[in-house]
């Protein structure tokens, strides 16, 4: 009686077992993926196509291509390192080629407002290899005299004036120019995937609330300036012209 | 249908490697001591493990050391093909290898349908083990961390190099033939009262403790095997005071493979190194703790040769010539409670260790003179916490942010630490 109980657990805990492996583990799925997909297959479902990795395209286009060894990347994602994808290293990296990940052309930031004087820029990666041209900031009054200021976090934190406007040269919309000393801050502040962080003040205090600022950008890689050999999306394979 | 074939005649392959067969090793011991086939099957895939870490630091070619181990493979399938109508060849073990084989292949394809790096693969890892694989040396390491330890990636590289099918996860099934193996061995140590306890442990432990991303190339896998090894070797030559060479070879070697694995290992041979200085007595003592120490100076004279930086992580530890000014510009009162927090949630999200934890809790009220003589453990975990906390608190990197991102992986490492104590309990009180 006792022995016909134990072997009806050990049955139950069997069955469990098998439960988990093939309910919670999914087993016999992926068994019947594996000889369904290819090992490339696979390996862009387990990523993305176009996206933030873009595993999916630099396969795609490393077999179409015949492309054997790492090539050069120019990212608008936040992904390290996607050379990794290129298993051989016996020559030197294909300077012919080069991978665009998630090419854009949205060339304004408009900064969100963090309180009444101070407004940001949240780190995006998607506006990498950018010249930041111009501040444009809206809806100014006119009565003011007004101090523009970068908050500069790179080495010792401090604000750096960019500019001084005063009610006798703004209009409603002011722009201001970035020197190529501010651009390369603020470029810098980019590349270590840093904030940016605007500071407006003026002699009275008062800031308009409908005050708004945004930031005006340029390409440093211009797609025009490439031949493009495949385009998916926002991903470019491309060669120098 | 091809690559799963390729995927189970891998792991067969592998498992054949380990066949319990006396390996030359045993042979060595003089004694007429009689060894379980696990001991012998360990002592087997620790050897080929310490090859393959040799052939690494001397930068021999890949397909000598690939000839050694299909020479040892052959060898051990002769003979075990030859004693195969000899009665009792794994003294009752076949449905263990059988079990360790199953769990291997069934882990594989789990890896062979998931191939998604974290992090710190792509980043570190696999750029190491992309060097391996195209034949090239520690010294052509322009990875942003050459100085990480390398054996984990030259193994990975080296079976990725040797499998059918040049895929890079069969490096990976060779992790996950160690880490099921590693927790078999460690079990194995409790004498059950019946096999179907210890089968239905050996899984309840794999299920407890698998998430996928522990096996998607990152190295803490091995150290959590490796740490396996550890504690049964530990508890051979301490707990039972045995005196079989097998024992110390067994742990010396595992200590080997531990130093180049991970740096963090060094907090873990530093636990063990302490425990040895304190429960082993007489000579034998003098012999491990000068071959660790041995182990330790071939590793930096390694360093210093290829001129490798020998710092334990650059992001972690503030450089040394600042150290202090450093340590006094932190805000203790901040970090302190709140490394303690994350501590216990590290615990918490440990099934094992938070088990191993109320189990022992309860067999200290129950009976303390048997608690007591698992007190080397309560040292070595005592030690590892100290350091954990050490580490965390004056970490550089972004606090809390490094301390919640990694203490997952930190506490499986050595997650395993109390399961002999908790187990024996439970066989000493005839309960499993």
């Amino acid at each position: 009686m006792i022995k016909k109980k134990k072997n009806k657990i050990e049955f139950i805990i069997v069955l469990l077992i098998l439960f988990v492996f093939v309910f919670i583990f999914e087993i016999p799925r992926k068994f019947f993926n594996i000889s369904r997909l290819t090992y490339d297959e696979r390996l862009n479902i387990s990523y993305d196509f176009c996206s933030d990795r873009s595993v999916g395209f630099i396969n795609y286009v490393k077999n179409k291509h015949d492309i054997k060894n790492s090539v050069n990347f120019i990212k608008y994602t936040g992904v390290r390192n996607p050379n990794w994808i290129f298993f051989d290293r016996s020559s030197k990296q294909e300077d012919e080629y080069h991978i665009l990940l998630n090419y854009n052309n949205d060339n304004e930031i408009f900064l969100e407002r963090i309180n009444k004087n101070t407004f940001r820029y949240k780190f995006d990666p998607k506006y990498n290899h950018r010249i930041f041209k111009k501040i444009v900031i809206e809806n100014l009054e006119n009565l003011d005299n007004y101090e523009i200021s970068i908050h500069n976090n790179l080495i010792i934190p401090k604000d750096t004036v960019i500019s001084k406007l005063n009610s006798k040269t703004i209009k409603s919309n002011a722009e201001i120019y970035l020197n190529e000393s501010n651009n390369k801050m603020m470029q810098s502040q980019q590349k270590q995937e840093k904030n940016i962080t605007i500071k407006i003040k003026n002699n009275q205090n008062k800031i308009n609330d409908d005050l708004k600022i945004k930031f005006k950008l340029e390409h440093i890689y211009k797609i025009k300036d490439y031949e493009i050999i495949e385009k998916i999306n926002n991903c470019y394979l491309v060669a120098k012209k | 249908m091809i690559e799963i074939f390729n995927i189970f005649i891998f792991v067969l392959l592998v498992s054949l490697l380990i066949l319990p067969n006396k390996s030359i090793l045993v042979s060595l011991n003089k004694g007429n001591t009689r060894y379980s086939t696990f001991e012998i099957s360990s002592l087997n895939l620790l050897l080929i493990l310490n090859i393959i870490w040799f052939s690494s630091v001397i930068d021999i070619r890949k397909i000598y050391t690939f000839l050694v181990i299909l020479s040892f493979l052959t060898i051990n399938l002769t003979i075990f093909l030859h004693d195969l109508n000899k009665k009792n060849l794994f003294k009752n073990e076949s449905v263990s290898y059988l079990l360790i084989f199953i769990i291997t292949f069934l882990i594989s394809i789990i890896i062979a349908h998931v191939l998604f790096f974290s992090h710190d693969v792509r980043l570190f890892w696999f750029e190491k083990t992309i060097m391996f694989y195209n034949d090239l040396f520690v010294t052509s390491d322009d990875t942003i961390k050459p100085e990480y330890p390398h054996f984990g990636t030259y193994l990975w590289a080296f079976l990725w190099k040797f499998s059918f099918l040049d895929y890079e996860y069969f490096g990976r099934i060779f992790y996950t033939f160690i880490y099921t193996f590693s927790i078999y061995f460690l079990i194995n140590k409790i004498k059950f009262k019946k096999n179907f306890i210890k089968y239905f442990i050996f899984i309840l432990i794999i299920l407890l403790n698998f998430k996928m991303k522990w096996f998607d190339g990152r190295q803490d896998i091995l150290i959590f095997s490796f740490n396996l090894f550890v504690f049964a070797f530990l508890h051979e030559l301490i707990f039972n005071k045995s005196k079989q060479t097998i024992h110390a070879i067994g742990f010396l070697l595992t200590i080997n493979l531990l130093l180049w694995t991970k740096n963090e290992a060094m907090l873990y041979i530093f636990s063990y190194f302490i425990a040895i200085l304190y429960y082993i007595k007489g000579s034998r003592r003098f012999v491990i703790l000068s071959i660790i120490i041995c182990l330790l100076s071939i590793k930096f004279i390694f360093y210093e040769f290829h001129n490798i930086e020998a710092h334990l992580n650059r992001d972690t530890f503030p450089s040394p010539s600042n150290f202090f000014t450093y340590i006094l510009s932190l805000d203790l009162q901040e970090r302190v409670p709140q490394v303690f927090f994350w501590y216990i949630v590290g615990i918490i999200r440990n099934p094992i260790l938070l088990l191993s934890i109320i189990f022992l809790f309860f067999i200290f009220l129950e009976n303390k003179k048997y608690f007591m003589k698992h007190l080397y453990l309560f040292y070595i975990y005592l030690i590892i916490s100290i350091g954990i906390f050490f580490v965390y608190t004056i970490s550089t990197y972004d606090f809390p942010f490094h301390m919640i991102g990694s203490f997952g992986r930190v506490f499986l490492q050595f997650s395993m630490i109390f399961l002999i104590p908790v187990l024996k309990f439970f066989e000493y009180k005839k309960m499993i």
